[in-house]
């Protein structure tokens, strides 16, 4: 690889983990107990982190659910083909990604995060 | 000239075939690396046919490994081949861009996964009208450099042993 190129390269990493990094910070600022169940761009459930629970929610290919339990959420007993949601396995306030099942057209994710 | 069009035909069949297995292998052995990333060893097939035959092949290979491959998983005209096409149209673009410069393969590898995060990314942000699935695009790009890294090593070392077609009039 030309030095050039290389330079490309760091630059989009450093892009990313600025990304990152910034994602983090917003998340640490606007830390929220409700995390809400969003059917595309609809508000379709809302529950608090802290209260364990279990929610169910249909999507466009099937249904899920969402376990919350101990501060921490899960999605189980998803109808669906990739199951990649289930596989995000357990997320907390902390954290900076989203669970979200493409097929089903479902994110779930804290409340602040919507507001944005 | 006609020895010349069947070595052409069976290359470009050969490494149809060979992006299709590798596709198939790859999300039924592999699958996730780590969390949504992917190898993308399909991309080694598409370097390989871009540097071999040419942009026009390069597309007949990609339409190939993205229409058969998901036909072949059952998945055609769900999500995954929505998305997968998403990406495959995104990088495909960077390979016919980058194939005009002077760029190394592993360069053109790595900026080849990344479009095809990017790709990706946007098929579910317009289409699936889930815009928070953007959070994930800096993670999958981080993702993408190695990735790309590899399959391009791979790439550029196999074509060494590859004798190149001498005709380009299909191009």
């Amino acid at each position: 690889m030309k030095r050039r190129e290389i330079v490309i390269i760091l630059c989009i990493v450093l892009a990313c983990l600025a990304g990152l990094g910034l994602m983090r910070w917003r998340a640490g600022q606007k830390k929220t107990d409700t995390i809400l169940i969003v059917y595309h761009d609809r508000v379709v459930q809302s529950f608090d982190a802290n209260t364990d629970g279990l929610y169910h929610v249909e999507g466009d290919y099937g249904s899920l659910d969402v376990e919350v339990k101990d501060s921490r959420w899960h999605v189980i007993n998803e109808i669906c083909p990739n199951h990649t949601c289930a596989k995000m396995g357990w997320k907390t306030v902390e954290d900076i990604f989203p669970i979200q099942c493409i097929p089903n057209g479902i994110t779930i994710m804290p409340a602040s995060w919507m507001e944005e | 000239m006609n020895i010349q069009k069947t070595r052409h035909l069976t290359y470009l069949t050969m490494l149809s075939a060979l992006a299709i297995i590798l596709n198939i292998a790859e999300s039924v052995y592999i699958g996730q690396i780590f969390y949504m990333v992917r190898l993308g060893l399909a991309n080694i097939i598409a370097l390989m046919a871009i540097r071999l035959l040419g942009k026009r092949d390069m597309l007949i290979v990609n339409c190939m490994r993205v229409i058969i491959g998901n036909l072949l998983r059952g998945m055609i005209f769900g999500s995954t081949f929505w998305i997968s096409c998403g990406g495959v149209v995104l990088s495909s673009i960077v390979l016919i861009l980058l194939d005009r410069t002077d760029s190394s393969l592993m360069f053109t590898s790595v900026l080849s996964a990344v479009a095809h995060s990017v790709g990706q990314v946007i098929v579910v942000m317009m289409f699936y009208a889930q815009p928070m699935v953007v959070a994930i695009l800096p993670y999958l790009l981080l993702g993408s450099i190695p990735t790309g890294i590899l399959t391009g090593f791979i790439a550029e070392r196999v074509l060494k042993h590859i004798r190149p077609l001498k005709i380009t009039k299909f191009d």
